[in-house]
């Protein structure tokens, strides 16, 4: 039932993008009760023996009255992370075939990362661009930088064509302290240029995760006819035909996102396609995977 | 299989135009945006293909549309072999009947000819003869007997009938339509100029077929014919008759010639008169004409032969009468009219008319015409007895009164009577007369019939009558009604000199005048016609039965056609007689066409032109024709057409889905 709420459509609708966030989060949360892989919150992690320098906050003094050991005792959600989006605000997310454009489901997956980062009090920023860097939120954990970002997001609009390399150069000196950064793009650029774009911020100790956001028609195009197709970054013309789109295309569009995925798991980037038809939630449990693997 | 015009073949190009035209209509393309355009390449050519298939009967169509009505232009024909008669075509034999092959031995020798045409036919070869004058006349069917062929050939005699090439040629053409195996015209005639039609363009023959011109020209040209005769055709007075022939000479010198006048085969007059070369003279017989009563049969002739002897006398019909008698019937302070009309029947017509007083309901029988002025209602006999006599051929002026007005109908002919209209004659209030028909012979060159003023006239229903003339109120004046062979004219006013200032007037001497020689057919009858002039025997097909005779005195109409027939065609020089219904008899003398009198040829540039423009007719059908082709184009054509209406159909199939 409450998975309807993750269907981009539905979220389409929801005006507010924190109540779409919070929509998207509490939906797919209450559907993960009777998983036993996951958890959030104050949820009991570990014992963990005191060391000199421990904050003795943390010390279980119950354990230390029956053992006489000073153990430390350990939660999920006391291991706080910084969150970075990075979301493509170029021209091409524009592009709709059917009720939503690859930019609001980009929003929307944004929002939802931020709003469950920030549920568990990480440190959420953001940074919009297109060919430049156009909106930048640093990570904070504090209330009014949420909804700073939730703000940026809400204002991210297609604007122009998308160049990493500029503002990738500029995360490269903004991302300096660890977390996760989240990728959220259409990557309409070689495998190799992206990748290697992209993976100077793994090195400094980040996880990245790509969130390579297409349409359906992008994959799978149908024609009923000759069009002409105008780019919408270029402007360009081009007329393809039906048998074009349903052959060559989709062999050339295959071995793209199959280079994308093969060379980012190889650069150590965690790669992940969604179209826009789906759900939401594959997105979170990615995520949350991944932010589960860092504590 | 081959084709006469090959040049049209090379439109075949157009076939381009569809095809292209259907590339370019399918490679329109929708216009989408797209998001990148990185993995795309330009491809085109399969999908005009793939569209193109969709549309593949229509281009079809079309493409057969367009071949075939270029193969239509480009005349194809297929080769069938030929019957052995119809090897050399048809032979059609047109020999010239009119009057003037009449001169000297031009029939005879164009017989001859005919028939030496005939011996050289080849063995198997069809020929047709027919003889023409003013109309044509097939005489046999096309045949190979040439025995049968000469059989028709030798009866043919000279008939008073002049020749017209314009009508044989519309005949040779009628006749070129009906098959299309080559034909070959031979005409023989004298060829006259006056026989040539107003246009030479009338001349033209059907493509395929071949005028060989056998030209009879007589040895002698001068000719000399009285070409008019102006006579009374009603003779009251014999003593003061006049009779006025101009005699005119064709290619003649100048010559005395004797003219004589007979009455019924007998002299009563001569004269010599001196005409100049080919010019004409005026001979005048004054002096009495003496000739019993009845119709008489007259003629002024030329003593002298010359070269045409047929047109050397002008016959023409004289009916000794005495003044015709009309009957005047009026009550009461009507009978004023009487005086007035005659007084102006005595001024315009002396002795045509005798006008008599009667009372109403007596015997119109022997009446040329009768006057009703305001007659009121009459007695059913009465009125059945005029009725009887309008039948018959008679004629009624009625002019309505306060009487006739009382009655509320107009008696004999019927029309209802819806009121009257009184003008008071202190304040100029009156009506004129706004509209009159000019062609109608009562009417025909009337006088000022505007300046009449009409102080009391009456609102006659005119029905299916004819109104020919109409007051200032729209309102009917003169109004012609026909009552089987009769007629009568109804005036909706009074002659009485008080309704109207009509009988004080310029105008109601012309009026009266014609309107009795209307009424009593005085001024209609003529005294003579040409030959083949159609000659009117009733105005409606009710009339009674009518007797013609020919001048040789046999019946001219069969006993159905005496019944029904409307007119008659005088086709034989002489006096032909008319007998009507009530005793009542014409006669009519015919004469033959002058125009046949000048024998003068026409040109031989035209002779040369008419053969050389139907031979290159017959020249360019040669190939088609001679060969034994069958033309294919109409079946193109059909095809094309058929292909049209497909092609419609199934375009609006595919635009009914595309705007769906």
């Amino acid at each position: 039932m409450v998975q309807r709420f993750l269907d981009p459509q539905i979220l389409a609708g929801i005006a507010n993008l924190e109540l779409t966030a919070r929509t998207v989060v509490d939906g797919f949360i209450a559907g993960l009760h009777r998983s036993p892989d996951f958890g959030f919150s104050q949820e009991f992690a570990e014992y963990r023996q005191y060391v000199p320098g421990d904050d003795l906050r943390y010390v279980d003094w119950n354990v230390y009255a029956r053992a006489d050991r000073l153990y430390l005792k350990r939660y999920h959600g006391e291991t706080n992370t910084r969150l970075t989006v990075l979301l493509d605000r170029s021209n091409s997310m524009g592009f709709a075939s059917q009720g939503i454009r690859k930019i609001d489901y980009a929003r929307f997956l944004a929002a939802s990362m931020a709003y469950l980062a920030h549920h568990q009090r990480d440190a959420v920023g953001l940074i919009a661009f297109d060919d430049e860097v156009r909106d930048f939120i640093p990570p904070s954990s504090r209330q009014g930088n949420w909804m700073k970002v939730l703000h940026a997001i809400d204002r991210a609009e297609p604007g122009n064509r998308t160049d990493f390399a500029k503002p990738f150069l500029q995360f490269q000196e903004v991302l300096r302290s660890r977390g996760i950064v989240l990728v959220v793009s259409d990557f309409y650029a070689e495998p190799a240029y992206v990748v290697k774009t992209v993976a100077p911020l793994r090195f400094r100790g980040n996880d990245v995760i790509l969130f390579h956001v297409l349409d359906p028609m992008e994959v799978r195009p149908v024609l009923n006819e000759p069009k002409i197709l105008i780019d919408l970054e270029t402007g360009h013309e081009l007329e393809v035909s039906p048998e074009y789109a349903a052959g060559p295309y989709r062999r050339r569009i295959d071995s793209h996102l199959a280079a994308m995925k093969s060379q980012a798991e190889a650069a150590g980037l965690t790669y992940i396609l969604v179209e826009t038809d789906k759900p939401l939630d594959k997105a979170l449990r990615e995520y949350l995977a991944i932010r589960q693997g860092r504590l | 299989m081959g084709i006469l015009a090959p040049i049209f073949l090379t439109a075949l190009g157009l076939l381009a135009l569809p095809l292209w035209l259907h590339l370019l209509k399918r490679h329109r393309s929708t216009p989408q945006k797209f998001s990148s355009l990185m993995f795309f390449e330009r491809s085109t050519a399969a999908s005009v293909k793939q569209r193109h298939l969709d549309y593949i009967l229509l281009l079809l169509l079309r493409l057969a549309l367009l071949a075939l009505a270029i193969f239509a232009f480009s005349r194809p024909f297929v080769s069938r072999a030929l019957l052995p008669s119809e090897m050399n075509g048809l032979t059609i034999l047109a020999i010239d009947e009119s009057a003037s092959m009449g001169s000297e031995d031009k029939l005879a020798r164009a017989q001859n000819e005919a028939v030496r045409v005939v011996d050289s036919l080849p063995a198997g070869a069809r020929a047709r003869v027919m003889s023409f004058g003013s109309t044509s006349h097939l005489l046999t069917e096309a045949s190979g007997d040439k025995d049968a062929l000469k059989a028709a050939i030798r009866p043919i005699k000279p008939t008073p009938s002049r020749s017209s090439l314009g009508d044989l040629a519309a005949s040779l053409r009628n006749l070129g339509r009906s098959t299309n195996e080559p034909k070959t015209v031979h005409l023989f005639s004298d060829l006259q100029r006056s026989s040539m039609p107003p246009a030479f363009n009338e001349l033209r023959l059907n493509a395929g077929m071949r005028l060989v011109v056998h030209s009879i020209e007589g040895k002698e040209k001068a000719n000399w014919t009285i070409e008019s005769v102006n006579a009374p055709a009603r003779l009251l007075d014999p003593s003061t008759s006049r009779v006025e022939a101009v005699v005119a000479g064709y290619g003649t010198p100048a010559a005395s010639r004797t003219v004589v006048l007979r009455a019924n085969g007998r002299q009563i007059a001569q004269q010599t008169v001196q005409v100049p070369a080919s010019g004409k003279a005026r001979v005048v017989f004054d002096g009495g004409f003496g000739v019993p009563y009845g119709f008489a049969e007259c003629e002024v002739a030329l003593t002298e032969s010359d070269a045409l002897d047929a047109d050397n006398k002008f016959l023409f019909a004289v009916n000794r009468a005495d003044p015709e008698r009309i009957i005047f019937s009026g009550n009461g302070s009507a009978n004023s009219g009487y005086l007035y009309i005659q007084t102006a029947l005595a001024s315009v017509s002396q002795n045509l008319f005798r006008i008599e007083q009667t009372p109403a309901g007596s015997s119109f029988g022997s009446a040329a015409a009768v006057i009703l002025s305001d007659p009121g209602a009459l007695s059913p006999a009465a009125e059945e007895s005029l009725r009887s006599y309008i039948r018959g051929g008679g004629g009624v002026l009625i002019a309505v009164g306060p009487a006739t007005a009382a009655a509320g109908r107009i008696p004999v002919v019927g029309l209802a009577i819806k009121g009257s209209r009184y003008a008071e004659r202190g304040s100029e209030r009156f009506e004129s007369v706004s509209e009159t028909d000019q062609t109608h012979p009562v009417l025909e060159g009337a006088g000022r019939w505007e300046s009449v003023r009409f102080y009391q006239s009456f609102r006659i229903d005119p029905g299916q009558a004819k109104v020919i003339a109409r007051l200032s109120d729209s309102s009917p004046l003169l109004i012609e009604a026909r009552l089987g062979e009769g007629k009568a004219l109804i005036l909706a006013s009074p002659l009485d000199g008080r309704a109207n200032d009509l009988p004080l007037q310029p105008v109601f001497l012309q009026f009266m005048e014609k309107s009795l020689r209307w009424l009593s057919d005085a001024g209609e009858r003529v005294g003579s016609v040409t030959v083949d002039a159609n000659y009117e025997l009733r105005q409606s097909a009710a009339a009674a039965t009518v007797e013609v005779l020919t001048p040789g005195g046999q019946r001219a109409l069969s006993v159905a056609e005496a019944a029904k027939a409307r007119s008659i065609s005088l086709d034989q020089q002489g006096f032909w007689t008319i007998r009507r219904a009530g005793g009542r008899a014409e006669m009519v003398a015919v004469n033959i066409d002058r125009r046949e009198s000048d024998l003068e040829a026409m040109p031989a540039e035209s002779t040369e032109l008419w053969q050389g423009s139907a031979g290159s007719n017959a020249a360019s059908a040669q190939v088609e024709q001679s060969a034994g082709t069958r033309p294919l184009w109409p079946w193109f054509l059909a095809f094309a057409l058929a292909a049209a209406l497909v092609e419609v159909w199934v375009a609006s199939k595919h635009l009914r889905r595309e705007a769906a």
